[in-house]
């Protein structure tokens, strides 16, 4: 059953931004080479401008898009009269949500990758090559030369961290319309006002939280112990800031994976 | 309990402070085509929600085929929402295919007979559907599951006259005989030849549970007339 899941969420998604998004592969094409027939005329730096413009024009939409898309298709499915259909389907409300959770990650990480190609498409050529010697150069003199093979393991856990925020992202989103249908009306409003309310708590929590660390640091023994723990051993300090950023970004996603289940499975009221 | 296909016992369902079900009591066994009726507002909705898995009872029990609303009963539950629940950028053909995939005891075959004799083309987009045809065919993906328990939550209600008995027509012949149909409706008159038993509902509460012929013995009236009788203003 999560295998059909799986297949109709993509179907539905990928409906929607593979024509953005190859239509954004064709622009970075088309500008890249128009760069081969440079001239000094106006009208080239007209055409190319435009083309340009266009490119970026369209990699904002292919970006908006996939943010639309990923939250509609979320709240369509579930809450709207579609959820007729979708929770009367003999398939638990967790298979739902993290069929909707790992297709809308993977989404965004399918245009990401269209994003990166369309730029790599546009520098073609010697600029490219440069940009990549550039970074093995760093890669090989900075980071395996003074981090060993601490780098492979540094590599992984940025990616468990870039992947898992992704994530935690989308649950946030989630968990707001969830509970904005806890409401009686105007539920996509409570919705919104439950994203604001999210995020100004999470930008007072982050700023106390470094206002304590910044006054406090030099007067608590244990946060001097801690600077000099980081000091002291600065590859284990990065291994313990990646850990401790996947713990902090799970717990949250836990707690608002638990948010979106418990309102689905016990709060549930289609119009 | 086992012995009922569908058994409700003191159901109670709150939407904030107001009450929807006030201990709804239901025993329905197989084989039956169930009328289950009263007034806006007398909860018809929220049991059938129930049943669906839809929403979840505040208090009481209820058991179907002798288990909890979930995934085991969603497999044998085949319901008609009274609204149009389908994504409207699916073809017909597409839709078809979605109830295939999920549900085990889907019929294939008699769905594309049931809308061959119809005339809807499979290849169309639910969206360019007259809004008759949408819930044809809404009711035809219902009808089409080899269910225990049909629940058809006012399949009726929008569909003119003629195509009333066409409805009707479909509930009857494509119902497995071992199952039960439950019918939620206003349009008591128009399905009452074809209900064995009537459940009437008011404020919450089963106020009637008989069959048929019951009622038109002990009362001498038809449905129709009864539920004049009872709900009258």
């Amino acid at each position: 059953m999560v295998k059909k899941l799986f297949y109709y969420e993509f179907k539905s998604y990928l409906r929607a931004l593979v024509p953005v998004n190859l239509i954004l592969l064709a622009i970075a094409v088309m500008t890249r080479l128009l760069q081969l027939f440079e001239t000094e005329s106006i009208s080239y730096y007209l055409l190319y401008g435009s083309s340009l413009s266009a490119y970026f024009i369209t990699a904002f939409v292919a970006m908006l898009l996939t943010t639309i898309t990923v939250i509609v298709r979320f709240y369509k499915n579930l809450f709207s009269a579609e959820g007729y259909l979708t929770f009367t389907l003999p398939v638990t409300s967790t298979q739902h949500i993290l069929t909707k959770l790992v297709t809308g990650v993977c989404v965004g990480a399918i245009t990401t990758v269209c994003l990166v190609l369309s730029g790599m498409i546009l520098t073609a050529g010697e600029l490219l090559v440069e940009i990549f010697k550039a970074i093995g150069y760093l890669f090989k003199q900075i980071f395996v030369a003074e981090m060993g093979w601490h780098i492979a393991l540094y590599i992984l856990e940025l990616l468990l961290v870039l992947i898992l925020s992704a994530a935690y992202q989308n649950l946030v989103i989630y968990a707001c319309i969830a509970l904005g249908q806890r409401s009686s009306k105007n539920r996509i409003m409570m919705a919104i006002v439950c994203y604001f309310a999210y995020y100004m708590i999470s930008e007072t929590v982050s700023t106390v939280l470094t206002l304590i660390i910044t006054t406090l640091a030099d007067s608590l023994t244990v946060l001097e112990a801690i600077g000099k723990f980081f000091t002291n051993h600065p590859l284990a300090s990065i291994h313990i800031f990646f850990l401790i950023s996947i713990a902090v970004v799970t717990g949250l996603g836990i707690l608002a994976f638990y948010i979106i289940k418990k309102t689905v499975d016990t709060r549930l009221n289609l119009e | 309990m086992t012995d009922y296909l569908l058994y409700a016992e003191n159901l109670v369902k709150r939407y904030g402070t107001r009450p929807a079900l006030n201990g709804v009591h239901l025993r329905i066994t197989k084989g039956k085509i169930i009328g289950l009726l009263g007034p806006n507002g007398s909860g018809k909705t929220t049991i059938i929600k129930i049943i669906n898995g839809l929403l979840t009872a505040d208090g009481g029990t209820i058991v179907i085929d002798g288990k909890a609303p979930g995934v085991d009963t969603k497999k044998i539950v085949s319901y008609l929402p009274d609204n149009n629940y389908l994504n409207t950028y699916m073809t017909v053909r597409e839709i078809v295919t979605y109830f295939k995939d999920f549900y085990e005891d889907f019929r294939e075959e008699l769905a594309y007979e049931m809308l061959s004799r119809l005339g809807i083309q499979p290849e169309l987009k639910l969206k360019t559907l007259s809004k008759g045809n949408k819930e044809k065919v809404c009711l035809i993906l219902t009808m089409s599951r080899n269910a225990k328990l049909y629940v058809l939550d006012e399949p009726i209600a929008g569909v003119d006259p003629a195509a009333r008995d066409y409805v009707i027509d479909t509930i009857i012949q494509n119902q497995n005989p071992d199952a039960t149909v439950l019918i939620s409706t206003h349009l008591i008159s128009d399905i009452e030849q074809v209900l064995d038993e009537v459940i009437f509902l008011k404020d919450g509460v089963t106020v009637l549970h008989k069959t048929v012929d019951e009622i038109r013995e002990e009362n001498g009236k038809s449905i129709d007339g009864l539920f004049r009788e009872v709900f009258r203003w």
